[in-house]
């Protein structure tokens, strides 16, 4: 099963995984992104999820595509990836 | 290791012209990412901080988005605070969304000095670089007092959430409500979810329909919600 980007959950200790989230959490915040909408148990809201077949959830955990506002399907994300050294090894 | 990466659109490019139409301002940020990519050539590790600032820029999903990503090109010192500003970027913005654990092993080797992992492995994250520090530093305090534990997200588990009807909210997991919310289907696909309940399917053409198994994916990562509260202290067995 998937957990986001776990790797830093297991590895951080508390503290520093505040710090870390906090960061992460502040940059979106910049970005105009309501945070207090995801604080907590809230993370858990419909309006974050989405229904997404496996393989699809796994492609958008690697960044391979991106959802875009008003559009009815999928960007493909990999002009940024290939643009960014980002292919799969 | 030398991660290459490719190189950022020529100014003069229909994209660009469209960015500053939209306001100069980005127009002069992106030929500062230009200009940085000249001055680093053949410096593959950096050039790839640049051009993740420049396509930041030029992918942004909205003007807010742009804006505070121009605004931190503008307020640097020198040309290697954009590079610390890529670096910034990708640690804080890209990999949180990147990387789920069961690709953990192939990404160590390409990941070597930006892996939150590796570099803060059981201390505290190094100091961040942000060029408008102080103000970065006043939010990220607030939201570090502000930020509460998330309770782990399991595909079954009955997660009690608003967002609905107080008797759908009191009788469906988080996993249940988005599938009604979504059809049952893969918002991507359209496939259909194999557990859909029988009076659902007995509506359709199930010869017409691709049957998958779906998830529930978040957007926001959940895991950016767990473990940050210091009462669990480091003996605390995660999930996962």
């Amino acid at each position: 099963m998937w957990v986001g980007s776990d790797i830093v959950v297991r590895n951080l200790c508390p503290i520093a995984q505040r710090d870390y989230s906090a960061s992460v959490l502040a940059v979106l915040q910049r970005f105009n992104c309501d945070i207090g909408s995801f604080n907590g148990e809230k993370v858990h809201s419909l309006i974050n999820v989405m229904t997404l077949g496996k393989d699809i959830h796994d492609a958008f955990d690697r960044l391979y595509f991106y959802f875009e506002a008003t559009v009815n399907f999928v960007s493909l994300f990999s002009e940024l990836r290939r643009s960014l050294g980002h292919l799969s090894p | 290791m030398d991660r290459p990466s490719i190189a950022l659109p020529k100014a003069d490019s229909l994209k660009i012209q469209q960015m500053a139409n939209e306001d100069p301002n980005y127009l002069s940020a992106y030929n500062i990412c230009l200009q940085c990519e000249e001055q680093f050539a053949g410096k593959e590790n950096k050039l790839r901080y640049i051009r993740i600032l420049g396509y930041l820029l030029l992918n942004a999903p909205n003007r807010a988005v742009r804006s505070e990503v121009t605004r931190c090109i503008h307020s640097r010192q020198d040309d290697s605070d954009v590079v610390d500003l890529g670096s910034f970027f990708e640690r804080y913005f890209i990999l949180p969304c990147e990387f789920p654990g069961t690709i953990l092993a192939v990404c160590m080797p390409i990941y070597p000095p930006s892996f939150p992992v590796l570099k803060f492995k059981g201390r505290t994250p190094s100091p961040s670089y942000h060029p408008s520090r102080p103000s970065f530093q006043a939010v990220k305090g607030q939201i570090k007092d502000d930020i509460r534990e998330a309770p782990k997200n399991h595909s079954d588990a009955k997660i009690r959430v608003s967002g609905l009807p107080p008797l759908f909210s009191s009788s469906f997991s988080l996993l249940e409500q988005a599938l009604m919310r979504d059809n049952w289907r893969c918002v991507v696909t359209g496939m259909l979810e194999f557990n859909t309940p029988s009076d659902i399917k007995a509506k359709l053409d199930l010869k017409k329909e691709t049957i998958a198994f779906t998830e529930c994916a978040h957007i926001i990562p959940e895991s950016t919600f767990f473990r940050v509260d210091p009462k669990l202290g480091d003996d605390v067995k995660v999930c996962g």
